[in-house]
């Protein structure tokens, strides 16, 4: 276990390059999350960590040692594949114990960690059973116990759950999570499900055309986005064209917003002037036409809605034409709201804005 | 850290090696024609081949031959493939034999042992004489067609069927549904799907037809082909002017490789996806159709194994010269082989098992670099790979024996004879082996080597143990090609190095067919053996790919 500094990770494929300069320290036993669009280089950079990828250029670290040019068979990495990459005609035991055979630990030894670790994943006594008898869960689960009993410096996750159906991913979640917990070991994660990297991860990297965007902890990337793509890629996002105004107190700005002022918070200055607003679904309020708009506030008409249970979904197009995609939780005036209903949605106070070149 | 080692180290060596064995004789073959008897370039060869009548009806009856085998073993196998798939008849499961009775019985002994019926002093032909009725003439071309058809119409039975039992039913339905009759729809849509895999099929008799030596030199006697002819020339010219071998040989090279280009360029775009879906239901026959179609069946059948019945009759019936005496038993064939012949059977197995150990560790090597990793160098081997397949074994032999008897690389008889025996079956070896290799994924050596295992102790680790189906039968069908193989050997021998089909064909050209047949005995058991215990023992499945 170890802290993994990576210093300017660029890597080229020919003219393509496909890490643009990659630097982050990522502290020991972080579960940290790399999120992002297939070609957004996370794959590779989690190949660059493993040592399956060498890079054009930069170093990776574990802790004090410099791992750059060590092979992939002497670095200690535990890895965890999308497919699970069992060893088919090798049963779950030989499965577990094959890193500790290759660490020539004594059989005694491989006799009590294998089940130790396949307990821990909630497999204990299928030691016998083959990958070919196995649902995709179990695989995955002896996939993980396999690189977990190696006790690695790091643990490398690539898509692990997109081949399994959709509770299962969610209850997969759960038992990844407490067991890095448990062991503490640092995790990389690569995913481009954005609802897996916010429920898993203490610190998410959103990766965008070989560059991290932002990175930083779910909760604080989900409510300040720096950038109108990460806004998009992490949670929904409405982007309006917006106009600066003026500088308000307590950093809150004045913007107009088509045809009404809206006050939030600016991510970062835009050097052209031009702004996108973020706001997120949840945080519009609707209400049926009563009155004209007023400040913060915008006249539409409702295209469609669909009704989830616990929450309804608004498909808003306002008078300018353009769309708004708004949420409500269990408000029972909105319930009453249906299609063709002239509506009054109000941006409210939570929004952001952000330089438009960026999105 | 070095990524040149091992894998392109060892890319690198296997290119060098097709290169020397394999590239550079046969390219020596097709210099050597342009070139003439003062050592300068020339037509010499080529003005010869065009102007003397010989030569060009060499050609001309290679190629219809070729043709009307091609025909014959279609119309055979696909209407066998049709029976066993459509019909229930009574014994389906020696169907199942029939590509066996190919891998067991070589070219040569199915020959022999049709000339030991239908020849000059055969049982059919004596009991027609004792009739005193007339027999047509067995050798020539009647002889060619009936034994080449036997030997190679299980190459389009294999692919018809496979192709029919992969057809889905539905779409036979489909088309009924639609307002056509069953028997027009067999014709408007199953046809045409089956299609592609009987040509392809019927191109491989065609190559295998023109390149064939053992049963063209048993009964082609006044019908001039162009492999006997390469043959001669190079037996009787050794030594003197090597002009006329190497364009003979050069223009059997352009012929078979013109048939391969054909076939890739024409027949690969026409592979239909068939959706898996159900399979047709046989129908089972009643009265007069089921009598006509079983029995017609039934002999293809019979005449298919028939060649190892009578063989081994043989190898136990008195004879004296080339007279049998049918009905006469003795050993005497055997104990002869045992006194003096044991070294033919050393010869047979030495060489045999140096060839399937090589080649079979070869293709193992280039079927993984080739799938798994993949560099500048994998186009290249690629295609030194079909060359082989580009060369009937006598043009092999030649050149072998032209390009390493003498200039910067000389080798001995023994060793051209492995490298030969090895080189035929190269192609197939790498396909074999490869045939696992598609559907291993990159990601589990990934996670050996994460684990801590470095990369070649990975391969023998994870790789080595999934491909092992398809390198167990790599090596028995080596094995089998490599025991039966004649026709480049018997370019290669030296005195003392005769191997069994040798031994047999010079038996079979004195005319000594029960000594032949006891030799024959002996060869198929050594082919037997392997075979048996390969799908017996370890299930391998020979015909899968």
């Amino acid at each position: 276990m170890a802290e993994l500094i990576l210093q300017d990770i660029r890597k080229s494929y020919g003219d393509t390059e496909v890490l643009k300069g990659v630097s982050r320290r990522i502290a020991d036993g972080t579960f940290f999350t790399l999120l992002g669009p297939s070609g957004c280089g996370k794959t590779t950079l989690l190949r660059i960590i493993a040592g399956f990828v060498s890079p054009t250029q930069g170093t990776v670290h574990f802790g004090r040692d410099d791992i750059t040019r060590v092979l992939p068979h002497e670095r200690g990495v535990g890895m965890v594949f999308q497919d699970y990459a069992l060893f088919p005609d090798k049963n779950v035991f030989d499965n577990v114990a094959y890193g500790l055979r290759a660490r020539k630990l004594s059989s005694k030894e491989i006799q009590r960690k294998v089940p130790e670790y396949l307990e821990k994943v909630g497999l204990g006594g299928l030691e016998s059973r083959l990958p070919a008898e196995m649902s995709g869960g179990q695989r995955q689960r002896v996939a993980l116990a396999r690189a977990l009993v190696i006790e690695p410096r790091v643990l490398l996750m690539d898509e692990p759950l997109s081949n399994l159906d959709a509770s299962l991913r969610v209850q997969m979640r759960d038992v990844i999570r407490s067991l890095q917990l448990e062991t503490r070991t640092t995790t990389i994660f690569v995913t481009h499900d954005q609802e897996e990297a916010l429920a898993m991860s203490d610190e998410i990297a959103v990766m965008k055309n070989g560059c991290i965007d932002q990175c930083g902890a779910p909760a604080d990337v989900y409510r300040n986005p720096k950038t109108a793509y990460v806004s998009r890629f992490v949670g929904s996002a409405n982007l309006i064209e917006a106009e600066f105004l003026e500088h308000g107190l307590d950093g809150v700005d004045r913007y107009r917003v088509q045809d009404t002022l809206v006050a939030g918070r600016t991510m970062e200055v835009a050097a052209n002037g031009r702004y996108l607003m973020i706001a997120r679904p949840e945080n519009i309020k609707i209400r049926r036409k009563d009155s004209d708009p007023v400040g913060g506030e915008l006249e539409g008409r409702i295209a469609s809605f669909q009704f989830q249970g616990y929450r309804t979904s608004f498909h808003v197009v306002l008078k300018s034409g353009e769309d708004l995609h708004v949420e409500t939780v269990g408000e029972a005036e909105t319930s009453a709201l249906g299609r063709g209903d002239n509506v009054i949605v109000s941006i409210g106070e939570k929004c952001l804005f952000v330089p438009e070149a960026s999105a | 850290m070095n990524r040149f080692f091992p894998w392109g180290f060892l890319s690198v060596t296997a290119l060098v090696f097709l290169a020397i064995f394999v590239a550079y004789p046969i390219l020596g073959v097709l210099f050597r024609s342009f070139i003439g008897e003062n050592g300068a370039f020339s037509l010499d060869g080529f003005e010869t081949f065009l102007t003397r009548g010989k030569y060009l009806e060499a050609l001309m009856n290679t190629v219809i031959l070729g043709l009307i085998v091609t025909l014959t073993c279609t119309i055979l196998g696909v209407f066998l493939a049709f029976v066993v798939a459509r019909y229930d008849i009574p014994f389906a499961n020696i169907v199942l034999l029939l590509p066996l009775s190919v891998l067991i019985i070589p070219e040569l002994i199915s020959a022999q042992s049709w000339v030991m019926v239908f020849g000059n002093n055969g049982l059919i032909t004596n009991l027609f004489k004792a009739l005193g009725l007339p027999f047509p003439r067995f050798y020539g071309w009647f002889g060619l067609i009936y034994v080449m058809t036997l030997t190679y119409y299980v190459h389009v039975f294999l692919a018809a069927l496979a192709a029919l039992r992969g057809f889905d039913h539905s779409l036979e339905e489909a088309g009924q549904s639609l307002g056509t009759a069953p028997f027009t729809t067999y014709f408007r849509v199953v046809f045409p799907t089956i299609l592609p895999a009987v040509l392809a099929s019927g191109l491989i008799v065609f190559t295998l037809v023109i390149g064939n030596f053992a049963i063209s030199i048993a009964l082609a006697q006044r019908v001039p082909l162009l492999s006997v002819m390469t043959y001669r020339s190079f037996i009787s010219e050794l030594g003197g002017n090597p002009t006329m071998q190497s364009t003979l040989a050069t223009v059997s090279i352009l012929l078979v490789s013109g048939v391969l280009f054909l076939q890739k360029r024409y027949l690969s775009k026409r592979n239909y996806q068939m959706v898996a879906g159900r399979s047709t239901p046989r129908i089972k026959l009643r009265g007069w159709k089921a009598l006509l179609i079983s029995g017609g069946a039934g002999l293809i059948i019979v005449l298919s194994l028939m060649p190892a019945l009578v063989v081994l009759m043989g190898s136990f019936t008195v004879s004296r010269g080339p007279v049998m005496y049918w009905g006469q038993f003795t050993l005497e064939h055997y104990v002869r082989i045992w006194d003096f012949n044991l070294a033919v059977i050393g010869n047979s197995l030495k060489f045999a098992s140096l060839a399937t150990g090589l080649g079979v560790c070869f293709a193992t090597l280039v079927s993984y670099l080739l799938v798994k990793k993949r560099s500048v160098f994998s186009p290249v081997l690629d295609y030194l790979l079909l060359l082989p397949l580009t060369i009937s074994g006598t043009v092999l032999g030649i050149a072998l024996a032209q390009g390493f008897n003498s200039g910067p690389i000389v080798l001995s008889g023994g060793l051209l004879m492995v490298l030969a025996m090895m080189v035929r079956r190269l192609p197939f070896g790498v396909r074999n082996a490869s045939s696992n290799l598609h559907n291993i994924s990159n990601s589990i050596e990934e996670a050996s080597v994460s684990l801590g295992v470095p990369p070649v102790r990975t391969f023998f680790n994870v790789v080595l143990p999934l491909m092992a189906p398809g390198i167990a039968a790599a090596a028995i069908l080596t094995w089998v090609t490599t025991v039966a193989e004649l026709s480049a050997s018997v370019v290669i021998y030296q005195a003392g190095q005769e191997t069994l089909p040798i031994q047999i064909f010079r038996l079979i050209s004195s005319d000594l067919m029960a000594r032949a047949s006891a030799f024959g005995v002996i060869n198929m058991f050594i082919i037997l053996v392997p075979v048996f215990f390969g799908i017996k023992v370890m299930k391998v499945r020979l015909f899968s790919s």
